[in-house]
């Protein structure tokens, strides 16, 4: 496995019995990325995920983390750091807890304390030190787990949904700890929210029914069809739209509206520039009156998600 | 920085339990059933002796009393050859260390039940196991157990020593002599008996199954250790297996003689290991 490497699967495959919840998966992430883990429900990203913590061993195929099988603790302990998505916290007080996970990773007594209490300190948690991990909230035990994840500054960070459940707030504060990691260390998050992973994910692997059915940067996921989409102002009276026109444009291959999001969509070969493409479409537009509101490119993840899965 | 040693990571592992354990509202409420508990038992059991020496035998000499008293320590042995030496052991501390060894399989089970299995079922050891090896994770948590169990026992005994020497029925120098002596035998039988809670609370994810599992487990030994003692008188060696149930072992640490003590040491120990690395295979091939 290549340095640069941080994660290799190879035709990862993971039986639970006759049911297959990951059937040959292969995909790989480059050292200090931010990468997503997509796929609905029953997808096979938490099955993924935990083949990488070390938690499941594949029935077939290969996963290495940092050019060592996950589960190495001669080779990992200390730098893989792991967000669990349902495991409870063990009955402890907060600092024990993050104490004890420290001394585990190698670390001295006083080091333990100062790297817990930073850490705790990151999540915005310092005054949680004496708390019992049962009487803290959702909110705060995912926030405590997530220090556990980041205690040491572990080269590889495994975070399963990590803002599942949280409100709105906590989940702002949790992202902007992610996004503070970005180039320190490679991040790989398993999540459902993909505006989330869209606004902090460098790559990402789609996943659906244990396969790989995606896979690449997030610009390349979001724009690999080449698409040009206009929003509009529609109002009763409004001249038609030229979709004639717009089809006649050279490489352009495919004009639609969808009348329920107001938007005009504009599919076009990969070998044309969407500037190209937008230099032409906008006079157009703007010849037969037609209101914009705003123009993106490609399509959301949100939206390829839905394609593919 | 990273480079931790399986001793070091048992011994943080085990530290942790013990903390744990011994300040957990389980903790403090088993210690007090302990030590109330048995000493209860213990000052009955000591009424009723000495009832029935007052009543059936005080017309009989102190010679005849003894050879009466090495009989019955015969008859309920395993080991006969063991109870000359027993003999010798006040008869308040005699009882304590074979009450202590019927207990235990039931102490051990209670105070550790839920030491591995109560995380399988939560999945809070998913947080160990990127840190800590998974063979010294159960260890730690046996050695966690053991030193619980321990540590709950010696009240008891120390209980029963302060008792004994207030009612006139040993001395302080035979407290402190025979004393920890009869705590010490205990001592590989709890050893055993804690890897096989350990063993049960690994293999299943409800904590209720492995305490029902400790039990039937115990229960199951000593029933097969009694049918090899039955199966001995018929079929000369076969009472030599009695020792698959480990508490059987104290007959053998307490015999006075360093071989034979040696000896059952051992075979208490090998039931631990055997144990324990059962329960570290099939826990190193589970999923977390």
């Amino acid at each position: 496995m290549s340095g640069q490497l941080a994660v290799r699967l190879s035709d990862v495959v993971k039986e639970f019995g006759p049911k297959v919840a990951v059937g040959g998966v292969t995909f790989e992430i480059p050292r200090g990325q931010v990468f997503g883990l997509i796929g609905p429900n029953g997808a096979g990203k938490t099955t993924t995920f935990s083949i990488l913590a070390g938690y499941l061993a594949p029935t077939r195929g290969e996963a290495r983390v940092l050019d060592a099988a996950p589960g190495d603790l001669a080779k990992l302990r200390g730098r893989v750091g792991v967000l669990p998505q349902d495991a409870l916290l063990p009955d402890d007080r907060v600092g024990q807890f993050l104490r004890h996970c420290c001394r585990l990773q190698g670390m001295s007594a006083s080091q333990a304390e100062t790297e817990a209490r930073a850490r705790l300190d990151e999540v915005k948690g310092a005054d949680w030190w004496d708390l019992r991990t049962g009487a803290l909230s959702h909110g705060m035990s995912k926030r405590v787990a997530l220090a556990q994840a980041l205690l040491g500054n572990p080269e590889l960070v495994l975070l399963d949904e990590p803002t599942a459940g949280l409100d709105p707030r906590v989940a702002y504060e949790v992202r902007n700890i992610v996004k503070a990691r970005r180039g320190s260390c490679t991040l790989v998050i398993s999540s459902h929210n993909l505006q989330e992973l869209e606004e902090v994910c460098d790559a990402a692997a789609i996943l659906d029914r244990g396969k790989l059915v995606g896979y690449g940067s997030i610009a390349e996921l979001t724009s690999a069809t080449g698409e040009l989409h206009v929003e509009l102002l529609i109002r009763s009276g409004a001249p038609p739209l030229p979709i004639e026109p717009l089809r006649a444009i050279p490489h352009v291959k495919r004009v639609w509206l969808d009348e329920s999001k107001s938007s005009l969509g504009v599919e076009f070969g990969r070998e044309t520039e969407l500037e190209a493409v937008v230099a032409q479409v906008l006079p157009i537009l703007l010849q037969n009156q037609v209101p914009i509101r705003g123009l993106t490119r490609g399509r959301g993840l949100e939206q390829k998600v839905m394609e593919l899965t | 920085m990273n480079a931790v040693s399986p001793a070091l990571e048992v011994q943080l592992v085990a530290l942790r339990e013990l903390r744990k354990s011994l300040r957990s509202l389980k903790g403090i409420v088993l210690l007090a059933l302990t030590v109330l508990g048995g000493g209860s038992v213990m000052y009955l059991l000591l009424r009723v002796v000495r009832s029935f020496e007052l009543d059936e035998l005080s017309h009989v000499d102190a010679a005849s009393v003894q050879i009466m008293r090495l009989r019955a320590i015969k008859g309920f042995l395993d080991s006969p050859d063991s109870a000359d030496y027993l003999t010798k052991v006040p008869l308040i501390l005699l009882l304590l260390g074979y009450l202590t060894v019927s207990f235990t399989p039931a102490l051990v089970a209670l105070a550790g039940f839920d030491s591995v299995s109560g995380e399988l079922q939560h999945r809070s050891n998913r947080f160990w196991t990127v840190r800590v090896r998974k063979s010294s994770y159960l260890v730690g948590k046996w050695l966690g157990l053991w030193i619980v169990a321990a540590a709950t026992m010696l009240p008891l005994h120390v209980a029963v020593w302060i008792m004994g020497i207030s009612t006139g029925e040993i001395t302080a120098a035979e407290a402190l002599s025979w004393g920890p002596r009869v705590w010490l035998w205990w001592l590989p039988i709890a050893a055993a008996w804690s890897a096989l809670v350990v063993l049960a609370s690994s293999l299943v994810r409800k904590p209720f199954f492995a305490l029902v599992m400790s039990l039937l487990g115990a229960l199951g030994l000593w029933i097969v250790s009694k049918i090899f003692l039955f199966l001995g008188h018929s079929h000369p060696g076969m009472e030599r297996l009695v020792f698959v149930d480990p508490s059987a072992c104290v007959d053998l640490v307490g015999s006075g003689e360093v071989a034979t003590m040696l000896v059952g040491i051992g075979i208490a120990a090998a039931f631990a290991m055997s144990a324990l690395g059962l329960a570290s295979v099939l826990f190193e091939r589970s999923d977390v």
